[in-house]
């Protein structure tokens, strides 16, 4: 154990380790995030606050992740290199912390012509491996990135990374995983599965190379909503999503239960996919199905701690 | 007073349309000025504006059609060269005058006579 | 070169209107290998501006020439004389150009004609590419001659961000991958392990970020 971060030690403990994301409001209204935590605390372990996700203003993370702590649930705040330099990313880094918030998420960020201010200019100054290093180094060598010393009260994140099996350069991607492992990233969050065979062939690199034993890896699950929902994800940047499951959704009477049942499939084949320590569920704006999908992939009770 | 019109035409691909024309005894009219030019993809954007500016309240170009041009290519550059020019004249709301480019197979006189009749 | 585009006709009109003899300036550099700024199209302009003004029947005259280049005093001074004897200066040169001018030309107003956009290549005729992005601290033998600081949309150093699917940017399916062509040419070259070692955040101080940059070559200084 480095830090005293909840989620580290679950890990270390060797749970299957669930965790859902949280998506903060597009107002300053902190009860929509403090809502949320309450529906989700029994059923999830941590809650994965997202940093303006594709470049849409939102309630930042830090805020949100504060909220979260404040119900009693375990934060991991999402840090994108999209909108701050590293003065602006070490300085919320303290601010974090100082809010009691111990795990940290680092990306690199969707590019703003995504969201809602395309004419934005953007940052950039660290890519995700270098932010990596950077909290790693606040953490570990009590300096920042400069090198100046923090003389006391350095912050202790639980470092975590994210990858994408289904971004090219394919063979590529394991590599670059390792480069965030050796960079100091602890836990992995994937990129969400549809298409299970190539992250199955992902894994066995992962494997290959032994990575899994060197970072806990949570496989990311979305569960659908409609069948119009998956023909959009086909066309959404660094997604992978196979036809078998748009006709599925299509076909289904109930498509949002069926949603629930891929889902459900899926967390329950990952269970026995070596090297998974875990799911990251990333139900967007649909928040409220997270315990449903826990409950019915027996992944209750979660553990105390 | 008719308008003035200027004709660029290619020595190669509508000088032969225009001797023709002599043949069949149509002659142009006094408002109509001709300038030969080796290639119609010789012509500038600039070529085209001058001559607006200088009075000419129609500017055509005639070159050859797609595949029968003498030096590949030149009639497809003298076309763009209008589309240019033609582009410039609505941004800048200069409605007295029009530029147009037309394609024509050398020794097609019933073309020509067509375009002839619409100045 | 410095590659550069021409403004909107009606930004450059709204510049120039208050004047009524104007020298638009041509310059001999790279704005006209990329056919912006050169002697045609300073000519152009020219003619496009005189037509605007005799259609609403306003005095409006223009001297136009070009010079070798507007980023060297020599030939910058040169045209003295055609400064004098207008209002004002339409500069086709880049934003370099432009303000050399002004520079030179203190109480003349120089106002930019062309959108100066990136330093870059001749891709095919008619289109140019950027390609280097003036960071100060060239590192294309480290990523096998392809530039992430400029052709990646996000300047990774690093390797590709999660939204590089089949070679392409996830900004556009009209840029390629920076990563995946840097992978590509150092597979082929046998130098992976190249990007597989970190590379440390970026000196920013030696781009424009530590401010304005001057270069000085003593050896050559009288």
């Amino acid at each position: 154990m480095i830090t005293e971060s909840r989620l580290e030690k679950l890990f270390a403990e060797g749970h299957f380790v669930v965790t859902a994301e949280i998506g903060p409001p597009k107002n300053s209204n902190g009860e929509a995030v403090r809502k949320h935590a309450r529906n989700l605390k029994n059923y999830i372990d941590g809650a994965n606050l997202t940093d303006n996700q594709t470049a849409v203003v939102r309630l930042s993370s830090i805020a949100a992740g504060f909220h979260v702590l404040s119900e009693g649930l375990d934060p991991i705040i999402q840090m994108t290199c999209r909108d701050r330099n590293r003065i602006g990313l070490q300085s919320d880094l303290l601010g974090a912390y100082s809010l009691g918030i111990r795990n940290v998420l680092a990306l690199t960020g969707d590019h703003q012509s995504f969201g809602n201010h395309p004419t934005a200019k953007n940052v950039y100054d660290l890519d995700s491996i270098q932010l990596i290093q950077t909290i790693k180094k606040l953490r570990d060598e009590k300096q920042f990135l400069s090198g100046e010393p923090i003389k006391e009260h350095e912050p202790r994140f639980f470092i975590g990374a994210v990858e994408n099996p289904f971004g090219d350069p394919f063979e590529f991607r394991v590599l670059r995983l390792e480069k965030k492992i050796e960079a100091g990233a602890q836990f992995i969050q994937t990129q969400c599965i549809f298409d299970m065979e190539r992250f199955e062939r992902f894994m066995e690199m992962v494997r290959e190379r032994g990575l899994h034993e060197r970072a806990y890896i949570l496989a990311g699950i979305t569960p659908l909503k409609s069948a119009k929902a998956a023909k959009y994800m086909k066309n959404v940047a660094g997604m992978i999503m196979p036809d078998h499951i748009i006709e599925r959704m299509e076909k289904a009477e109930d498509q949002k239960e069926e949603g629930v049942k891929i889902a459900v499939e899926m967390i329950e084949h990952l269970k026995n996919v070596k090297g998974v320590a875990g799911v990251h569920i990333m139900a967007i704006a649909w928040e409220d199905i997270v315990p449903v999908i826990v409950e019915r992939a027996g992944l209750l009770p979660r553990p105390e701690v | 007073m008719a308008a003035k019109v200027l004709i660029y035409q290619c020595s190669y691909c509508s000088y032969l349309t225009f001797d023709l024309l002599s043949q069949y005894k149509v002659s142009l009219q006094d408002n109509i000025f001709l300038t030969d030019l080796p290639c119609t993809g010789t012509i500038s954007v600039n070529m085209l504006l001058e001559a607006v500016e200088n009075g000419f309240e129609k500017v055509l170009v005639l070159g050859g059609t797609g595949n029968d041009c003498r030096f590949l290519k030149g009639s497809q550059r003298a076309q763009k060269r209008v589309e240019e020019a033609v582009k410039i004249l609505r941004e800048i709301g200069y409605d007295k005058a029009s530029i147009a480019f037309y394609g024509l197979k050398p020794g097609d006189v019933d073309s020509l006579k067509n375009i002839l009749n619409t100045i | 070169m410095i590659v550069a585009e021409r403004k909107p006709i009606e930004e450059i009109i709204k510049m120039v209107e208050k004047h009524e003899s104007i020298l638009v300036l041509g310059c001999g550099g790279c704005v006209t290998v990329c056919l912006a700024g050169g002697e045609k199209e300073a000519e152009q302009l020219a003619t496009t501006l005189r037509l605007y003004f005799q259609k609403e029947n306003k005095p409006f005259k223009t001297i136009t020439t070009t010079i070798t280049r507007q980023c060297d005093p020599e030939y910058v001074k040169s045209v003295a004389e055609e400064v004098a004897k207008v209002d004002a200066v339409l500069s086709t040169a880049c934003g370099v150009g432009v303000q050399f001018m002004a520079e030179n030309y203190p109480g003349k107003w120089v106002y930019p004609a062309l959108n100066t956009k990136f330093a870059g290549a001749n891709l095919e005729l008619g289109v140019w590419g950027e390609r280097c992005g003036l960071c100060g601290e060239c590192i294309l033998h480290l990523t096998g001659g392809v530039c992430p600081v400029i052709r990646c949309s996000k300047s990774l150093l690093n390797g590709p961000c999660g939204g590089s699917q089949n070679g392409k940017c996830e900004v556009s399916s009209e840029i390629d991958c920076a990563w995946q062509l840097i992978y590509d040419r150092l597979k082929s070259l046998n130098s992976l392990d190249l990007i597989l070692k970190i590379q440390p955040p970026k000196d920013w101080s030696k781009a424009r970020d530590g401010g304005p940059r001057k270069v000085v070559k003593e050896e050559v200084r009288l």
